[in-house]
């Protein structure tokens, strides 16, 4: 699963440690998600989506 | 939630400083009924120091703000669990195995330290691969 996470916390100007605490995960998480490395569960997804104020589609993109 | 979590983490000391001193009682006092006080005693202990270092690592944590877990690190407890018990399953197979066949007359104490240690190290191994993997 590719993301824009980068670009959205970029947009926000906000630190991964400060995403991370807004998310109640650790930076290694936010991290770890930029990356591509983890994919998050839908609830935290949602979480980050409800943060940025638009839909899950926006930051996460499914591909086969 | 934060007093619950506190208290939980001030049982965990008072739990890990008992067990502590039963590790030492066994050690000194030298009971007949414990056919290793040594090596009983020092399991005691390190279990004791173990269970007194984790709480003093999340009480200081909290105390920061810091999130110790989330939802990434337990998945990778899942999966270095999954990966260990599966490892455990087929090696103690393979010496249930071993012992029936060959009628090996084997003491226990050792059996069970090296599954121990090969639980572990198993776990710990799988762990940190995983956390570099995620």
């Amino acid at each position: 699963m590719k993301n824009t996470l980068k670009v959205w916390r970029a947009k926000k100007d906000i630190t991964q440690d400060d995403l991370a605490n807004e998310m109640e995960v650790t930076r290694q998480t936010i991290n770890a998600i930029e990356r591509g490395k983890y994919d998050p569960s839908i609830k935290l997804a949602f979480k980050m989506a409800r943060f940025f104020e638009c839909s899950i589609e926006d930051v996460f993109l499914y591909e086969e | 939630m934060v007093i619950y979590v506190q208290n939980k983490d001030i049982g965990m000391l008072v739990i890990g400083a008992l067990i502590s001193l039963i590790g030492v009682a066994i050690h000194i006092l030298e009971p007949g009924w414990v056919i290793n006080p040594i090596g009983t005693g020092g399991a005691f202990v390190g279990a004791g120091i173990a269970l007194i270092l984790i709480s003093i690592r999340s009480i200081r944590l909290q105390k920061k703000g810091t999130v110790v877990e989330d939802e990434r690190i337990f998945h990778i407890a899942e999966k270095a669990s999954h990966k260990t018990l599966t490892i455990l399953i087929i090696l103690e197979g393979v010496l249930m195995a071993f012992l029936g066949v060959t009628a090996f007359n084997i003491q226990a104490y050792p059996i069970v330290s090296m599954l121990f240690v090969i639980t572990t190290l198993s776990y710990a191994g799988f762990y940190y691969w995983y956390k570099r993997q995620m």
